[in-house]
């Protein structure tokens, strides 16, 4: 019985742009998608972009130094 | 050592500077009392679950007593772009709250998805699917954005 349904198709799909998809699974989830036009995935078409950090800091790291303490301390 | 990448991930969260503040600062203080109990392996996953948690927590308490706010996610955008990172953080504010949260731990924090599991209480499954999901919305978002301008 396949395990590809309509609630995590999605997440063979990912593992599939990722490059992590077993050759089993790829099979599958060819199948799955052949049966399921409705989905409308077009595999040749995915490719995601990550995202970056953009250098954000916790700006008062002092105050947690001083929570450090109190907690020590009591 | 983790303030930084907490506050990170609160405040692409939460939207506000010191809400943001006060949930790392309350997360050090849960993760504090207990250090003894925390194997130190386990420390960060362990305070960005305490966080996760008390930003949710807060997060309900903030909408119960401010039913009156818009929410975000329907908001026009009524201003001009300035860059990309003003196009993606508009994007990433109206993905759904769990999209938003699995695709940081993801990329800010470079967990795998069975930590992700582990820190919003999800599957490895349903990790994979909302940030699938998340991911599609993104790229969808930013494409209709680069056809506007």
């Amino acid at each position: 019985m396949s395990r590809i349904n309509h609630d995590n198709y999605e997440a063979f799909l990912l593992d599939m742009v990722e490059g992590t998809i077993s050759a089993a699974d790829r099979e599958e989830l060819v199948l799955f998608l052949a049966q399921h036009p409705d989905l409308d995935v077009d595999l040749d078409g995915l490719e995601f972009a990550t995202l970056d950090d953009e250098g954000i800091s916790f700006p008062d790291k002092e105050s947690l130094k001083k929570q450090v303490y109190l907690v020590l301390m009591n | 050592m983790y303030a930084d990448g907490l506050y990170r991930f609160v405040l692409k969260n939460m939207r506000d500077e010191d809400d943001a503040h006060d949930v790392v600062q309350d997360t050090f203080e849960k993760v504090w009392v207990k250090v003894d109990t925390i194997q130190y392996e386990k420390a960060k996953s362990y305070m960005f679950t305490t966080a996760y948690h008390t930003m949710i927590e807060k997060i309900r308490r903030n909408r119960s007593t401010d039913l009156d706010e818009a929410d975000l996610s329907s908001q026009t955008h009524s201003g001009q772009y300035t860059g990309a990172n003003e196009a993606l953080n508009e994007a990433l504010q109206r993905l759904p709250d769990m999209q938003r949260s699995v695709l940081m731990l993801r990329d800010y924090e470079g967990y795998d998805y069975a930590a992700i599991g582990e820190i919003t209480g999800l599957s490895e499954s349903q990790v994979k699917v909302y940030i699938f999901r998340a991911r599609v919305f993104l790229k969808e978002y930013l494409v209709s954005i680069d056809n506007v301008l």
